[in-house]
């Protein structure tokens, strides 16, 4: 993984002592809380329900296992114990004090981490494949084009006052695990007949209040023009952008306003007057980069070793794992292992500093001292050895992370909703349990198969929900928490938008609800084969609508 | 109003703002609003002083060349600072017009914002006080480093 230098580390600290001066700032009173407000914001710091948040930056979800341990001195010293990882990848710490945030900046910058742009109005932390460089069906390794573009955002002088936020997520595999079409700009890396790397690049997706599917803009953009490019787009974007509404102010909607041929082609306009050379990443800079990426010592093992085989067959509940939590690696005799932070009726996504401290000691032990953070908010070890797997699964088990429910009905992408967050009209981690606890039985849910459920606890979809197999939307009416189901949104490389089902049901119900609908499933799929999505898109809503709707 | 320049105040500025009643005076240096540029041409054809043009955030900068190639200064606006328009205005006037003398930005301008403004090539602000010489000396060189190039860059870069 990339390991910073002189330079990384300066930048870091400097800005890490900027913060410290503009913190003492505004407790002197220097500056009004409205004047902090966007400094701190561009910094990851959240004014919340209850407390200050601060969002630390996980660039593409890649974290080294000093860099875990890190994080859970961090949530030991300065918050109640525990972390939570976010569907961008990164990890929120709920409870710090305001007085202590300059520290805390100070213990990221000793392992190289920052919590730069994890908010505000700027370009955010670059997300990507949490399996990069890993997976069987990847391309090509999308890391340091990732690692680039964090580069090039940090700190960018001309996109820092943006209308509203910006996010990249770039894709190197076929299949998109990096949700790249509901970002304000998705990448999907791309070789071509003679072995050429380009980008196609796709924009305007997003979620929120108007969810949008990204549209394709550049057709095979060369390595040498990404940045320039994403500079005209950038540039587009701030001069034309909405600032009027804050909730029209998302690149989605100028694209939408304008249409996605105008802005393409006022982007070729930008584009065609830039001093292209003076803006592209400096020379051999991306070769340097890459080399971090270069495979680890892999060994020469056999594809299937008997111990696994072995093991498989004498432990039900380790198969159950191995089957749903382990994922094809691109090297024979390795595998992808990924940890579910979806425990039966846990906070999804949650962990303690002892559980962070449990898989930086795997990852040193068993996959080259390198974890993954994905955007389903779930951990992975990358590069383990499958004759490691039984050891592994064990030691994980023992500390409540051995749950066998990633892409299952369990494994719910939840935001904070109203236990947390100032934004929210209803609860969603309480939803997320009572779904998990219906769902609980292993059996059941591999019965059913891959299912993925996103739960918002407002309009700005946090929790994805219109991405969902089955989406949740948490609303008030009068007073009263109710949610609305939505069905057959994708975050994949055929991404849609979910529908509504029809009226919302009260948080007593909803687990009940998911409940029919899953059933109606089960009577209505041809074979096991056919999941959840597939049965949607085959039938529409309407068989489902009944069985929800026709006693009422 | 304090204007700042080079990292202090300037006591006397030379610049006149014209507003729409005022007529151009015959001497001295004048910034005139872009939307009565045309109107005043011709009494600022006989003008004995330097001519600046104040350029709102919502027009496209490419649009004015002609006229901005004879200005002597040139003016954005940061009307709240929160709106960022003027950083992307000003780097089409110093990158692509090759605009070379004085970029002002004026409004909200907010301390923390200056270095940031600075490499977009901006190199005097005018805005609300209060203004505090050395909170604006240590906010500006806070941050020595930098992973892209700007006008007129004087931070350091990785290899450099």
């Amino acid at each position: 993984m990339y390991i910073y230098d002189d330079f990384d580390e300066t930048f870091v600290r400097e800005r890490a002592a900027q913060f410290r001066d503009q913190v003492e700032r505004r407790l002197s009173g220097a500056l009004t809380e409205e004047q902090f407000r966007p400094l701190r914001l561009m910094n990851g710091v959240y004014l919340q329900l209850h407390a200050y948040m601060l969002r630390v930056a996980i660039p593409y979800g890649t974290l080294s296992s000093g860099q875990m341990r890190q994080l859970a001195m961090i949530a030991r010293k300065y918050d109640k114990g525990y972390g939570h990882f976010t569907t961008r990848q990164n990890i929120q710490y709920n409870w710090p004090k305001l007085k202590d945030l300059p520290d805390i900046l100070d213990d990221l910058a000793d392992v190289g981490m920052h919590a730069i742009q994890t908010s505000g109005n700027c370009i955010r932390n670059v997300t990507s494949d949490q399996w990069a460089g890993v997976a069987a069906d990847e391309v090509t390794d999308p890391r340091p084009y990732a690692e680039l573009m964090r580069q090039w955002s940090s700190l960018h002088p001309e996109f820092s006052y943006l209308p509203r936020k910006f996010k990249i997520a770039i894709t190197g595999a076929e299949q998109d695990r990096a949700a790249i079409a509901f970002h304000d700009i998705g990448i999907r890396v791309k070789r071509n007949e003679t072995g050429e790397i380009g980008f196609d690049v796709y924009v305007g997706g997003g979620l929120g209040r108007t969810p949008m599917v990204a549209k394709k803009i550049g057709e095979f953009i060369s390595v040498n023009d990404l940045l320039p490019y994403l500079i005209a787009i950038l540039r587009a974007y701030n001069l034309e952008g909405r600032r009027d509404n804050k909730y029209k102010a998302r690149i989605k909607i100028l694209v939408h306003e304008k249409g996605a041929e105008a802005f393409k082609a006022r982007v070729e306009e930008i584009f065609a007057g830039l001093d292209k050379d003076k803006l592209r990443a400096p020379q051999g800079e991306l070769e340097r980069i890459a080399k971090f990426f270069d495979n680890p010592a892999y060994e020469t093992l056999e594809i299937e070793p008997a111990s696994l085989r072995e093991a498989r067959a004498d432990n039900k509940a380790f198969d159950a794992w191995v089957r749903r939590n382990v994922a094809a690696h691109k090297t024979d005799g390795y595998a992808i292992a990924n940890i579910s932070l979806k425990p039966v009726e846990g906070i999804p996504g949650d962990a303690s500093a002892e559980q962070m401290e449990l898989v930086a000691q795997m990852a040193d032990d068993y996959s080259f001292g390198e974890i993954r953070v994905s955007h389903e908010q779930n951990l992975v070890l990358a590069h383990v050895k499958k004759s490691d797997l039984y050891t592994i699964w064990q030691a994980l088990e023992a500390n409540g992370l051995g749950t066998p429910n990633i892409g299952a009905i369990t494994d719910m992408i939840t935001c904070p909703g109203l236990d947390y967050c100032a934004l929210a009209t209803a609860r969603s981690i309480p939803i997320a349990q009572k779904i998990s606890h219906k769902f609980s039985s292993s059996e059941r849910q591999s019965e059913i198969g891959d299912l993925k459920i996103k739960i918002s606890g407002c309009i700005n979809a946090c929790g994805h929900h219109h991405a969902g197999h089955i989406g949740i939307l948490g609303l008030d009416k009068k007073g009263e928490e109710y949610y609305q189901i939505t069905l057959g949104g994708s975050g994949d490389e055929n991404a849609a938008v979910g529908e509504i089902l029809g009226p919302g049901f009260s948080a007593d119900d909803v687990a009940d609800a998911i409940d029919t609908l899953v059933e109606r499933y089960i009577q209505l799929r041809s074979s096991e084969g056919e999941t959840f999505l597939d049965v949607v898109k085959r039938v529409g809503l309407e068989p489902f609508k009944e069985a929800l709707y026709a006693d009422h | 109003m304090p204007i700042i320049k080079d990292g202090a105040e300037v006591r006397d500025d030379p610049w006149l703002m014209l507003t729409d009643e005022m007529d151009v005076p015959t001497e001295g240096d004048v910034i005139i609003p872009l939307a009565l540029a045309s109107e005043k041409a011709e009494r600022l054809s006989n003008h004995n002083g330097r001519i600046g043009i104040a350029i709102p955030n919502d027009v496209n900068i490419e649009d004015y060349a002609a006229l901005i190639g004879t200005a002597d200064l040139i003016q954005l606006e940061l009307p709240a600072f929160t709106d960022g328009r003027a950083y992307s205005q000003a780097r089409l006037l110093r990158e692509e017009l090759g605009f070379d003398k004085e970029l002002r930005v004026k409004g909200d301008v907010l301390v923390d914002q200056a270095a940031y403004l600075k490499r977009c090539g901006f190199d005097s602000f005018d805005f609300d006080g209060p203004f505090d010489a050395e909170i604006w000396a240590r906010t500006l060189s806070i941050i020595s480093s930098g992973y892209q190039r700007n006008y007129r860059d004087s931070l350091k870069h990785r290899g450099a």
